[in-house]
């Protein structure tokens, strides 16, 4: 039976199924072997990829934690030598000596060595015809999606659409459309003004994406992974470029992504393996998501004798959608473009220690070589598009000034208690967080995580997501765990033991299964769905006559 | 400003753009431009045309066209909830009237386009605009009658977006300059009639009048897609007349001394092209005809669009929907 064909799946079993019909060269471009990297994402958080323990220690890995941070020095010297194996060098003393300071978080790395990098990240990239008609997956929540009665089509609505949806029943949204359309309009100016591979960048290294927070209290709580029920603006980032566009104002992630059309799939087995439990699993324990959007139920005491049912209702919540990739839908991201630019943002900031100005004078313009890369050049245009732009933006990297501002911009944690101590520090800091950045860039290319599709598309098939038991029990019991203790502080990393233990269990991962509910092919949707119609009888009614 | 832009603006006539449709607008003025300019108008000498541009540069800034009709619904929504809420302010709309006032009589009415008056609707934005309660018509509401809707316009545009790029490719890459004045003159025409039928589109993609004095959108979109059949019936005569010149009768110049008080230069070869570029003309053609068969699917959804808000006519609807049963 073909995988079309059938009804449900085991969350382990599905990219085998899916790549079943696929031809084998892909296949096998797009599976591991077990022993290789052993799940990018070990558990949710820790985007750590290492052997299995205590066999063959020559396998390239690199460990990064929760925050994406090559933190523990021991890991440094480990790491050289499977950064050095994975390029497949012959001549390891010299590359060793290459790689040994940017390691560190002491330098840039040298041109010839991310030369190397950027050569085996393209060699190893998925093209479009390769890709072409194969099944990519996405993990869904059932209020992105609306279904279409007249022409039987489910939509995934674009992050665009979701916030005027949201900024209708979220309180901190003002309902205000000449300031929601400025921002729409505004978004499109700047998207014209950025490459894709720095639109790529933002949105993929982006620590939390789109989630800012008004004060220092909500910034604290939301680390310490309390729910912050009280955000009242959004005004900060994570992000180690900061768009000032127009002169006049700062323009974060969380800006660019809050009208973007862009959503991201992923293939069969980085999906199984990694994307769905990074997205899954803290929703369902904590009742945000990584975006801190609450969730169904977000505030459920723990004791409240309908609890278990609350964590149910967030698990229905979940769709997984499978489409066909196709070129004019999908764009598969270009990682080998994508690092050329984080290490001339690295170089940059090295060459700033020796500069009078320092890191201050670090501005990527419009029109400048350095910009090249970052800025879209329109060449022979250039004048006639200049309308349709309208935008003077350039890129600055995050300075610790004691204004206000500033800071609100500031890199991730930890980087940003290193880089209080001073400048030259900072730009330590800077180097350190981007050398994490690139070695997790390493780690997405080999698993091609992403692959952005662009407007609203129809969903080819729709699947609910079950958990069984004993597995749902244990779900209720840690979940209920993470409610009765979150005035201890608890940040969603304390729950990583039990979660890497799951994720370790085939058997338990086996109770994570997929229920068709939707076929756009044969037309069958589940009579019981819950997917929101489009449909005018529903609404509106009109005043009250 | 480039001319051509000032050209465009004023392009739009009396409608309030939509700024996601705007660069789409000016990628049609610009290939216009181009294959004037290589036609051998001079009024298209300038310096801002795609003639310069390789294909796949003019396919990348499609790109971003086409990303930029992503946001058509959001802005559509967003327009016409903004001027719900400018004729319910009685504030805002002095502040408006003033604004707008040109002339007395203009004055004494807003907005100076009647199209863009939320109370002509007999629902949806007209609920907003009588009262206070904008959940009678939210977003949601917005999305539940009209997504579809623009799924299928926004379709249709990236289809024209992309035949748009083939004519620019048509004029640059390959044989245009082997078109005779003839076949060029032809090219030209069949521009200037596409001239017609994007206005036609600017308004359907708006739900707008092009000018203020045209007060029944619905009959206005009637004759744009009226225009778009006069334009298919055309095209069959320039197929018949390159097929036949070419291909089945010989070529001959015309006699002199058949029309000796003629004062116009007759031109050597009367066929559109030479055979090196034969197909080329008729990639034009199909060209051209996918564009304007795109535009007219467009004005279709676009009635039925705006059915959803406004009184239309039986005979309209049964134009668009001709299994209709009333």
């Amino acid at each position: 039976m073909s995988w079309t064909q059938q009804p449900e799946f085991c969350l382990p079993k599905l990219a085998a199924a899916l790549l079943e019909d696929s031809p084998a060269p892909i296949a096998r471009l797009l599976s591991d072997p077990p022993d290789r990297w052993n799940g990018y994402f070990q558990s949710p958080f820790s985007k750590a990829a290492s052997t299995l323990d205590g066999e063959d220690q020559d396998r390239p890995s690199f460990a990064l934690d929760s925050d994406g941070a090559l933190r523990d020095e021991s890991q440094i010297t480990v790491s050289l030598r499977r950064l050095v194996q994975w390029l497949e060098l012959g001549d390891e003393t010299g590359v060793a000596e290459m790689a040994s300071a940017w390691l560190h978080g002491k330098a840039a790395p040298t041109a010839s060595l991310a030369g190397e990098i950027a050569c085996r990240l393209e060699a190893v990239r998925l093209r479009t015809q390769q890709l072409h008609n194969l099944p990519i997956c996405r993990l869904v929540q059932m209020n992105q999606l609306r279904y279409d009665p007249h022409y039987q089509a489910v939509y995934q609505l674009t992050p665009a659409q979701m916030r005027l949806l949201e900024s209708e029943w979220l309180p901190w949204e003002a309902p205000d459309p000449a300031r929601a359309l400025a921002e729409v309009q505004r978004s499109q100016r700047i998207f014209w003004a950025l490459t894709d591979e720095f639109q790529s960048a933002i949105a993929m290294f982006d620590s939390d994406l789109g989630r800012c927070w008004g004060s220092k209290q909500e910034r604290d709580r939301f680390l310490a992974g309390l729910p912050t029920e009280d955000v009242t603006r959004f005004q900060a980032t994570k992000e180690f470029l900061r768009l000032r566009f127009d002169q006049k104002r700062t323009t974060n992630p969380h800006d660019l992504n809050r009208f973007s059309p862009l959503r991201f799939w992923a293939p069969p087995p980085a999906f199984v393996r990694c994307v769905f439990h990074l997205l899954f699993w803290q929703p369902i324990l904590t009742g945000y998501d990584l975006y801190h959007r609450p969730f169904p139920h977000a505030d459920a005491s723990a004791w409240h004798p309908g609890f278990p049912g609350f964590i149910r209702e967030r698990i229905a919540h979940f769709r997984v959608a499978i489409n066909r990739f196709e070129a004019a839908s999908y764009r598969i991201t270009d990682y080998g473009k994508i690092l050329r630019l984080m290490v001339q943002v690295a170089a940059e900031i090295e060459a700033s220690k020796g500069r009078k100005d320092g890191l201050a004078g670090l501005r990527w313009e419009e029109g400048q070589h350095r910009a090249r890369g970052f800025l879209t050049d329109h060449q022979g245009l250039e004048q006639a598009l200049r309308p349709i732009t309208r935008a003077k933006v350039h890129i600055e990297l995050p300075l610790f000034r004691k204004d206000p501002a500033a800071t609100l911009f500031e890199l991730a944690w930890p980087y940003h208690d290193l880089a209080q101590t001073g400048e030259d520090k900072t730009a330590e800091a800077l180097l350190a967080m981007l050398r994490d950045r690139t070695l997790q860039l390493i780690l997405w290319a080999h698993y091609q995580m992403e692959i952005r599709s662009v407007g609203s598309i129809p969903i080819h098939r729709l699947y609910r997501v079950e958990v069984k038991e004993p597995l749902l029990s244990e779900t209720i019991a840690l979940a209920r765990r993470w409610r009765a203790e979150s005035e201890k502080r608890l940040r969603f990393q304390d729950l990583d033991a039990e979660l890497t233990e799951w994720l370790r269990s085939p058997k338990r991962l086996e109770q994570i299964v997929l229920v068709k509910e939707y076929d756009r092919s044969d037309g069958t949707s589940s009579t019981d769905s819950s997917l929101r119609w489009l449909e005018r009888a529903a609404e509106p009614r009109g005043p009250e006559t | 400003m480039p001319d051509w832009i000032k050209e465009t603006e004023e392009a739009f006539g009396d409608i309030e753009p939509l700024e996601c449709l705007r660069p789409m607008v000016w990628y049609f003025r610009l290939v216009r431009s181009t294959i004037r300019h290589l036609a051998g108008d001079e009024r298209f000498e300038g310096s801002d045309c795609l003639a310069r541009l390789n294909f796949d540069q003019v396919r990348e800034i499609r790109r971003f066209i086409n990303t930029d009709l992503h946001n058509y619904s959001i802005e559509f929504y967003l327009q016409r909830k903004r001027w719900a809420r400018l004729v319910r302010e009685p504030s805002n709309r002095g502040q408006q009237l003033a604004a707008r006032a040109q002339t007395p009589d203009v004055a004494s009415s807003w907005p100076r386009n009647p199209s863009q008056d939320p109370r002509q609707m007999k629902r949806g934005f007209r609920w907003i605009a009588d009262g206070d309660d904008e959940g009678l018509y939210t977003y949601e509401h917005f999305l539940a009658e009209t997504h579809t809707f623009f799924v299928a316009i926004h379709a249709h545009l990236v289809s024209i977006n992309r035949a748009l790029g083939d004519l620019h490719y048509f004029a640059t890459e390959l044989p245009f300059p082997e078109f005779t004045p003839v076949g060029k003159s032809e090219i030209l025409h069949l521009t200037s009639e596409l001239d017609r039928v994007m206005t036609g589109l600017l308004a359907a993609t708006h739900l707008q009048s092009h000018r203020h004095w045209q007060s029944d959108l619905v009959n206005y979109l009637i004759s744009c897609r009226t225009d778009c059949q006069r334009f298919f019936e055309t095209i069959p005569r320039y197929y018949q007349s390159h097929r036949l010149r070419l291909i089945i009768f010989p070529i001959d110049a015309p006699a002199p001394e058949n029309d000796p008080e003629s004062t116009r230069t007759s031109h050597g070869l009367p066929i559109p092209c030479l055979p090196l570029s034969a197909g080329v003309y008729m990639d034009f053609l199909s060209s051209y005809q996918n564009i304007v068969q795109h535009s007219m699917a467009v004005i279709h959804w676009a009635l039925r669009l705006y059915s959803q808000w406004y009184f239309v006519p039986r005979r309209v609807l049964r134009v668009i929907s001709p299994v209709l049963r009333v």
